[in-house]
């Protein structure tokens, strides 16, 4: 039976199923955003040590940086995605290993 | 010489207060993403809202009343209701956005997580909106934003090729990922073409008792304000491209713009990225509170000035007042503030249509405007924005979903 003030049921189904298929092609943990993801974070790490070694940041700003990168790779750890072949799964891990050492760099940088 | 002072003050003004959370963060993501190709978004945006700003400081200069008691009485309550409700909310969250952008540069400062500074933040906000004049809030806060010409001086510092630069002005399609393009070039137009920026040039208008006389000012006002301030709006797309393209990084949270000046301008460019943030967004947060006061006092016919005392405009200092506790509670509760900011200017582009449309009739209606109603050139450009923002409208759900991650 129609709604009054509602779109006609066929519509409203139109709607929630184009709703439901953006939803689906934005969700799931992709391989290749996630690496992305590791690989901007190696690289805001890696960047951030270098200011603070030359003083242009301060080592409180270095902390909060390697604080969210530790997140982001936690995250990562977590939540590893759900459709990968066996090489884009090693690389991910591989990029993984690879942030986890910048942090700990950053980290010894910004030690008191 | 009067009129060129005026001038010259409008002009500067508007460049202080140009940047904001919203235009840092999306003009930065789009640079570090897709380098100098979304420029053309940047300049679409600050030339729409040159024309809207012009049209609306002119309907208060012919008028001597604003944009929304204007549309209030010509298209009734009602149909009023539509852009008071839709700028009310989607100012409520760019009032969010503002408010963490202060207390995320603070926290870069100090250590202090965000969270904690909302408060203080917002308490501040509120005491100079209490005690001020509008004077105080729209030139001190925007005179001390001129700060944000760092990005200017960073982009010098790092060489670009100004023929890429000037390339990207002309919109083309991106060769990899076209949703997050899209609902990149969203955000940057929904964080230059804001409502709660024209509803508040307007209220300003008639604040500074504008009349035709001002009508001269008022174009070169929003002419070359926009102008300075959209080229400074691409300066920061220009560094993101340089600084993080190169190095593959996307910004995903704020402490990755930290870095952002540092290449070029070492520790004074970390010092100077923080005092734009936080001071950029400070003056936002008092417009957009004010803002959305007035809007909320000329549509259901409050007395409002922020020039009164607060005991002679009780409802409108009560609006903005909890406007800015409310605002504050996101960032209390340690929401993403990247993503709220984003989030907060894809909503806005998609809110577009509820302003423009009206202002469009308004500005051709001869019993409101009289000698003054658009010329071919304004209806033009104003055409264009209303169709724009129509599409803003559809396209912004879909993308935000598609491109937001």
């Amino acid at each position: 039976m129609p709604i009054p003030g509602l779109p006609e049921p066929s519509i409203r189904l139109a709607l929630l199923a184009l709703a439901a298929g953006l939803a689906a092609c934005a969700g799931g943990n992709d391989p290749q955003k996630q690496l992305k993801t590791l690989q901007s974070w190696q690289a805001s790490v890696s960047l951030t040590t270098d200011a603070v070694h030359r003083g242009w940041a301060p080592r409180r700003y270095g902390a909060q940086l390697r604080d969210r990168a530790s997140a982001a790779l936690n995250e990562s750890r977590k939540a590893p995605p759900k459709a990968a072949s066996p090489s884009a799964l090693d690389e991910l891990r591989r990029a993984e290993r690879e942030l986890a050492e910048r942090i700990d760099t950053l980290g010894r940088a910004v030690a008191p | 010489m009067k009129k060129f002072a005026e001038i010259a003050l409008g002009v500067i003004t508007s460049i202080g207060g140009f940047l904001e959370v919203g235009s840092l963060a999306t003009s930065a993501q789009g640079g570090a993403e897709f380098g100098y190709q979304l420029g053309w978004a940047v300049i679409l945006g600050s030339a729409a809202l040159a024309f809207l700003m012009e049209a609306g400081g002119r309907l208060s200069a012919v008028t001597g009343r604003t944009l929304a008691d204007q549309m209030r009485e010509r298209f009734g309550i009602r149909v009023f209701l539509l852009p008071l409700v839709a700028t009310l909310l989607v100012s409520l969250l760019v009032l969010a956005a503002e408010i963490g952008g202060v207390a995320i540069a603070l926290q870069m400062a100090t250590g202090v997580r965000a969270a904690l500074w909302a408060l203080p933040v917002a308490f501040l906000a509120w005491l100079l909106l209490w005690r001020g004049t509008f004077g105080i809030v729209e030139k001190g806060a925007a005179s001390l934003g001129l700060v944000s010409i760092v990005f200017a001086i960073g982009a010098a510092a790092l060489h670009p090729r100004w023929t890429s630069v000037a390339a990207g002005i002309v919109p083309t399609a991106p060769a990899h990922d076209g949703a997050r393009y899209w609902y990149l070039a969203i955000s940057i137009l929904g964080a230059s073409i804001s409502p709660y920026l024209f509803f508040f040039y307007s209220s300003g208008a008639v604040e500074d008792k504008w009349t035709r006389e001002h009508l001269g000012v008022n174009r070169l006002t929003a002419a070359f304000g926009n102008l300075f301030g959209g080229g400074l709006n691409l300066m920061v797309l220009v560094v993101g491209a340089l600084v993080f393209l190169p190095r593959g990084i996307h910004v995903e949270r704020y402490e990755q713009m930290g870095m952002i000046l540092t290449p070029a301008l070492h520790h004074p460019g970390f010092v100077f990225f923080l005092a734009t943030l936080a001071i950029t967004c400070f003056g936002t947060t008092l417009e957009i509170a004010l803002s959305v006061a007035y809007l909320l006092a000329q549509g259901l016919g409050w007395e409002w000035s922020e020039n009164l005392r607060p005991s002679k405009d009780s409802r409108f200092t009560a609006t903005y007042t909890l406007l800015i506790l409310l605002a504050s509670i996101p960032i209390l509760a340690g929401v993403d503030l990247l993503g709220l900011t984003n989030f907060s200017m894809v909503l806005t582009a998609a809110s577009l249509p509820a302003s423009v449309l009206p202002m469009l009739v308004l500005m051709n209606d001869r019993d409101v405007m009289r000698q003054q109603t658009n010329g071919w050139t304004t209806n033009a450009a104003l055409i264009v924005i209303a169709a724009m923002s129509i599409v803003l409208f559809l396209a912004a759900v879909p993308l935000q979903i598609l491109g937001g991650g």
